[in-house]
């Protein structure tokens, strides 16, 4: 590193201190926005939730009893017994199998779909807010242009064009989600462009990607991360949604989506079967939402009086 | 108050227009030629040829969206593949089969949600309170369709008391229609319910935590005066937004719900239309759905202005 270079470094330093309530979070303020969060027992029950899921699907081959794909003529739409807990589907599959198993596509799905949003969202918002002009006009004009389709129909409408699948799941609702990332990220960079920090940053000569990236980004940070833990409750509900019309994760593959739109043909056989496919779905989200509603409380002083 | 909408109506034409283009542009990103996708593996070349001259797949493509575009604004959304039919009377005649579920959905959802939210504000910290914030919690993470699947085995499969999905004419038989729409109705109306609820709650507790409640109670107002005349006004503002998108949501994204009830709606329409791959249709679906969600904003807004005098433009 140059030496102009290290004393721009001190300088940008210098001017973050100004407003020390904009830095980001050193590590120790990290641990506490998490200790805050585990003292409100909504948000701990949201987390466990969120854990027990994420451990279901990284172990999900430890875990699951039985290969979730294995069809067995003989033990066709079984009622839950010792063998099979949750009963088995109409090929024979053990339906918990399949539960377990549909935690990682969920997981994966929302993950990436989540990803992508952030990604464009956060570079579309981040332009737009820090240059302005007919830069941003355009750009949030677009942004509306995408806000004014319900989610599922453009993802519908984006799925219809792609053919169905995971990876194009993925890819819908990832499109989905920009305008809110974007939105979000453009508010935030307003607010913040014109801290004394940024100004000193530009005065001593740092570039605009620099700035965009040292001195703006990590301020903006907090109210993504909320955003983020409520999209993977929308997602995961997205997601669901297009499996259940066929258009999302394609079979032998497990999805809750799925199971749960074959499991009410087979309602009177085996009830559990599309029952424990929708608690899924719904516990999932519900620990999201739990989560993401402590993350606001937390991390956004607007809402700790509500 | 006129001259505000004309602006807010010459505003929304921008939108529109990038709304159009955006419609175009996805449905001409299907991989290869979308008359191939039409007529599926080994069309006869004639035919495609046929189809391509008829879709005007010939032409450049900014031509393509200018015509395409200029009958759009005119009400021709073209003509469907599969019936052979007008796309924009098909559509019609659908979407008013949305707007009664719709209308009936946000009827429950207001039924239950403003009540709930009220009392929860109202009575804050109480068992009510508890009670409805954990309803209103759980109605707000169930996903509707799930919702639509167990009512459905409930109140069909195991009692038998409404029919599990179909749809009958309100002109032909009023009394069947009714008996059809009660449940997708209350499928979509419980997490309308919930959400509009939790809002509503929030933004009552925000305004009675104002000076103007301090000063009306002073000044010896009536409990129900107090919550009806003063908190509800003010709190119904943000309320009105998420109603407002509620209601674009319904009328524009009920696929699923249509499709487990078999309510030949817009949202079935579009499901149907892509497992055939008529694609005119699906746009043509796309677009109303669209331009209806940004109506609904429009008179979000058009509320905003009737609820608080302070933004209502001199």
């Amino acid at each position: 590193m140059s030496s102009i270079d290290s004393d721009l470094q001190r300088t940008i330093q210098l001017g973050e201190q100004l407003d020390p309530a904009t830095q980001p979070l050193p590590p120790k303020r990290r641990f506490d926005t998490f200790r805050k969060l585990m003292v409100q027992k909504a948000s701990l029950v949201g987390f466990v939730i969120c854990a027990v899921f994420i451990v279901l699907a990284i172990f999900a081959p430890i875990i699951a009893p039985y290969d979730p794909i294995k069809i067995d003529p003989v033990v066709i739409l079984q009622p839950p017994s010792s063998q099979h807990w949750l009963g088995t589907d109409e090929l024979g599959r053990d339906v918990l199998s399949r539960l377990i198993f549909g935690a990682r596509v969920s997981l994966l799905v929302s993950i990436v779909a989540v990803s992508i949003a952030l990604v464009v969202g956060v570079v579309v918002g981040m332009v737009s807010g820090y240059f302005g002009g007919k830069v941003e006009s355009i750009a949030m004009r677009c942004m509306d242009a995408f806000s004014a389709f319900p989610a599922i129909l453009l993802a519908l409408a984006i799925l219809s064009v792609l053919g169905p699948g995971i990876r194009n799941a993925m890819i819908a609702i990832g499109v989905v989600y920009i305008p809110a990332f974007a939105r979000i990220m453009r508010g935030s960079v307003l607010g913040v462009k014109q801290t004394e920090y940024v100004q000193a940053a530009r005065a001593a000569g740092a570039g605009d990607l620099y700035i965009m990236r040292r001195s703006i980004f990590p301020n903006c940070v907090s109210p993504l991360i909320v955003h983020a833990s409520l999209a993977f409750a929308s997602a995961i509900i997205v997601e669901a949604a297009l499996s259940f019309l066929g258009l999302g994760t394609q079979p032998p593959t497990p999805s809750w989506g799925a199971m749960l739109n074959e499991g009410r043909q087979f309602a009177i056989q085996n009830v559990w079967y599309s029952i424990s496919a929708g608690v899924a779905i719904f516990l999932a989200v519900l620990g999201l939402n739990l989560l993401g509603d402590g993350l606001r409380d937390v991390l956004d002083p607007r809402f700790r009086s509500a | 108050m006129a001259p505000y909408i004309l602006r807010r109506l010459i505003q929304m034409i921008p939108v529109l227009l990038l709304v159009l283009a955006l419609v175009f542009v996805i449905f001409r990103m299907i991989p290869g030629d979308p008359a191939q996708l039409m007529l599926g593996a080994n069309p006869d070349p004639e035919a495609l040829d046929a189809l391509r001259t008829k879709l005007g797949m010939n032409k450049p493509l900014p031509v393509q969206f200018f015509e395409w575009l200029q009958n759009a604004l005119r009400g021709d959304l073209g003509t469907s593949r599969i019936s052979d039919q007008p796309v924009a009377p098909l559509l019609a005649q659908k979407f008013l089969i949305t707007l009664e579920l719709a209308i009936a959905a946000l009827f429950i959802g207001c039924l239950i949600g403003i009540p709930a939210g009220i009392i929860s504000a109202v009575r804050r910290d109480s068992w009510t309170d508890f009670v409805t914030r954990i309803v209103g919690l759980v109605g707000f993470s169930i996903p509707n369709y799930w919702l639509g699947v167990l009512i459905v085995i409930v109140f069909s499969v195991r009692f038998g008391w409404l029919p599990p999905a179909g749809y009958v004419s309100p002109t032909e038989d009023l009394g069947k229609n009714l008996r059809y729409l009660i449940l997708p109705a209350i499928t979509m109306g419980l997490p309308i319910a919930a959400e509009q609820m939790r809002f509503l709650r929030a933004s009552m507790l925000d305004v009675l935590q104002q000076d103007y409640m301090r000063t009306a109670r002073a000044k010896g107002l009536g409990q129900s005066t107090i919550i009806i005349r003063h908190a509800l006004k003010n709190a119904f503002i943000p309320f009105l937004t998420i109603t407002g998108l509620q209601l674009g949501y319904l009328l524009g994204g009920s696929v699923v719900i249509e499709q487990i009830f078999s309510w030949p709606g817009l949202g079935w329409l579009t499901y149907q239309s892509i497992t055939v791959r008529d694609y005119t249709v699906v746009q043509g679906a796309v677009l109303v759905g669209a331009t209806v969600f940004l109506i609904a904003n429009l008179l979000v807004d058009l509320g905003y202005i009737y609820l608080d005098p302070r933004i209502r433009p001199k």
